[in-house]
């Protein structure tokens, strides 16, 4: 149901409705092409310069998505089993490291956050879900009245995301971009790294009053 | 540029500067699911129900 190229490696990670993941590596058929200037135009590359490198099962039902995770050698696959599947390489093997619950119906689309450690996904259950990769566990959800979401994308550099459902698409921003802070006389306070902190205005002193203990992320959906 | 597969079996290679569609790839006899440009060289990924 889905391919995907490699971030930086010569990989392509395919899902399937029979259920499995396939990493394929494809470095043969780039050597070959680079050493053979001017190919035919419209030629079907495959054959045997593209090898199958792992069979990832896990899942009990069709897999729809699967991404690479931008930096660690971490897969993520959603699937109509309503799950969302981790895989870690390790060694010469991909190795299911976890397994998050949750959506209602079939899942559509996963995706690793650029920069941040969570990753998003959406379902025909009609939510779209964040969960925090660390921990493991869903840190937000956002639901749709009737519309099924089918598919998620990033900015590659900016705080922008697009979710498509049925009937259109919503882009949204995870994450509050200015710093909460509130002014007293000259006193500002700020949070920054999960730190209260104040600034005076008139000296330009700096200082931490103290640490804020939070449950988790906090995560706006706008 | 983006690239985008259909249920017409077709990928299409647009300019969102002309708003025009670039090329079109024929060769998926299916529904396209999900296309993706590589990130350096200048190759395609396509999957489809074929």
């Amino acid at each position: 149901m889905c391919a995907t190229f490699h971030p930086e490696d010569t990989l392509i990670a395919s899902c399937s409705l029979d259920q499995t993941i396939r990493v394929w590596d494809f470095f043969k058929l780039k050597e070959k092409l680079m050493n053979k200037q001017g190919s035919r135009p419209g030629e079907i590359y495959g054959g045997t310069e593209v090898e199958v490198k792992h069979i990832l099962e896990g899942h009990e039902k069709g897999v729809n998505w699967v991404t690479f995770h931008p930096t660690m050698k971490i897969l993520a696959s959603a699937a109509d089993d309503k799950t969302i599947k981790l895989w870690r390489l390790s060694g010469n093997k991909y190795w299911q490291m976890d397994t998050l619950k949750g959506h209602m119906n079939n899942v559509s689309c996963v995706m690793f956050h650029p920069r941040m450690e969570l990753l998003i996904s959406n379902s025909e259950d009609r939510t779209l879900r964040v969960w925090d990769m660390q921990r493991r566990i869903l840190i937000h959800t956002a639901r749709k009245d009737t519309d099924r979401y089918w598919i998620l994308a990033a900015h590659p550099t900016l705080n922008y995301f697009a979710a498509g459902y049925d009937n259109g698409m919503n882009v949204f921003k995870l994450e509050k971009e200015r710093l909460s802070s509130f002014r007293v006389g000259s006193s500002v306070f700020y949070v920054h790294d999960s730190k209260l902190n104040t600034y005076d205005l008139s000296s330009g002193n700096k200082s931490t009053m103290m640490q804020i203990q939070t449950t988790g992320k906090q995560v706006l959906l706008n | 540029m983006f690239v985008s597969g259909g249920d017409d079996h077709l990928i299409k290679v647009w300019s969102y500067k002309s708003k025009k569609c670039m090329f079109t790839l024929n060769g998926h006899i299916d529904y396209v699911r999900t296309v993706q440009f590589h990130h350096d060289l200048p190759w395609i990924v396509s999957s489809s129900d074929d």
